[in-house]
């Protein structure tokens, strides 16, 4: 190192000089940052199951409405109503189709093979 | 997010919230960055004009890349000298000339309560020791103002300059040979040989 000066010293004054960025340049520099920003993304929104709209009523049809909810709906109910009745109209009525019917099932059908599971025993019983 | 609580944040955090949209991000990198781009980039180019074009350049690169910036990887600062050092070895390979220096491209003075001679010695001696710096070959100017101006680590220089370490320490160690020969015959710039006179 030269005798007559600190280079170090030098470079050290040299590193405590702050250049200021004219005001001009500062404003370009923001000017870009601002129209090449991203523009901010939404969060992302929760997801809200929507809710079946409430049928409020009261008296008799409020009840009745809960009643075919816990039996499946209206649907579910209608259909168990129509086999009662259908049930019931059948078992009452006796329909002559449905008499008719069963006997012509029933006369075609003959009886192919018979096994006898309990034998008669009478003949032990009589003396020769 | 309000300005007080990003003054402590990192340059990298900054740089995520401004790719996430803050704009107060944008202002707080700009003030903080702008000056060291803009010192080194005139430092190396010993012109101040060319130094604003490089320091807008740099920064420009900067905001294009923040929506992809890999967190983790290189600190932002480092970034931007590799930047700096290479927009200012294309301009200067692109004009094809060794920069003339000033009095008017020395970095300006901010020192304050100093007297108005003291001011001018100094401005004296800091422009002496750019004409000195511009003066080296390019790498060995990139180093010395990367490690005794800048103060940068030398494995840091290193990742700026594509070096390993050891090749900074002896580019580093050559340019500071290479400026004290320089600045010997300018004494009467540095101030010193009235000083050396006085002593006598």
């Amino acid at each position: 190192m030269d005798k007559d000066f600190d280079l170090d010293a030098l470079l050290a004054e040299a590193a405590e000089v702050r250049v200021t960025p004219s005001a001009e340049l500062s404003s370009l520099i923001l000017r870009d940052a601002v129209r090449l920003q991203p523009k901010p993304q939404p969060w992302p929104q929760p997801f809200v199951q929507k809710e079946e709209p409430q049928v409020s009523a009261g008296g008799f049809f409020g009840w009745f409405t809960a009643f075919a909810d816990v039996l499946g709906g209206g649907r579910a109910v209608a259909g168990l109503s129509l086999a009662a009745l259908t049930g019931l109209y059948l078992g009452v009525a006796q329909p002559n189709l449905m008499q008719s019917l069963t006997f012509s099932l029933a006369a075609d059908s003959t009886v192919s093979d018979q096994i006898d599971l309990l034998p008669a025993t009478g003949t032990l019983w009589t003396e020769n | 997010m309000p300005r007080d609580t990003l003054d402590e944040v990192p340059d990298e955090t900054l740089l995520v919230l401004y790719a996430n949209g803050d704009p107060e991000a944008a202002r707080l990198l700009t003030s903080r960055l702008t000056p060291r781009v803009l010192g080194y980039a005139t430092r190396l180019l010993s012109d101040r004009a060319e130094a604003e074009d490089v320091t807008q350049e740099a920064m420009l690169r900067l905001w294009k890349v923040a929506p992809d910036w890999r967190t983790g990887e290189a600190q932002v600062s480092t970034w931007l000298y590799r930047v700096v050092t290479n927009l200012c070895t294309d301009l200067r390979r692109a004009r094809g000339r060794r920069p003339g220096v000033g009095l008017d491209d020395a970095p300006e003075l901010a020192s304050a309560g100093a007297s108005a001679v003291a001011t001018m010695i100094e401005a004296d001696r800091m422009a002496a020791l750019n004409s000195a710096l511009a003066s080296l070959p390019e790498r060995q100017r990139q180093a010395v103002v990367l490690r005794h101006i800048e103060g940068l680590s030398n494995p840091e220089i290193g990742a700026i300059m594509d070096l390993g370490v050891e090749a900074v320490e002896s580019l580093t160690a050559r340019g500071k040979r290479s400026l004290a020969a320089v600045l010997a015959g300018r004494k009467a710039e540095l101030g010193y040989e009235d000083e050396a006179e006085e002593g006598v």
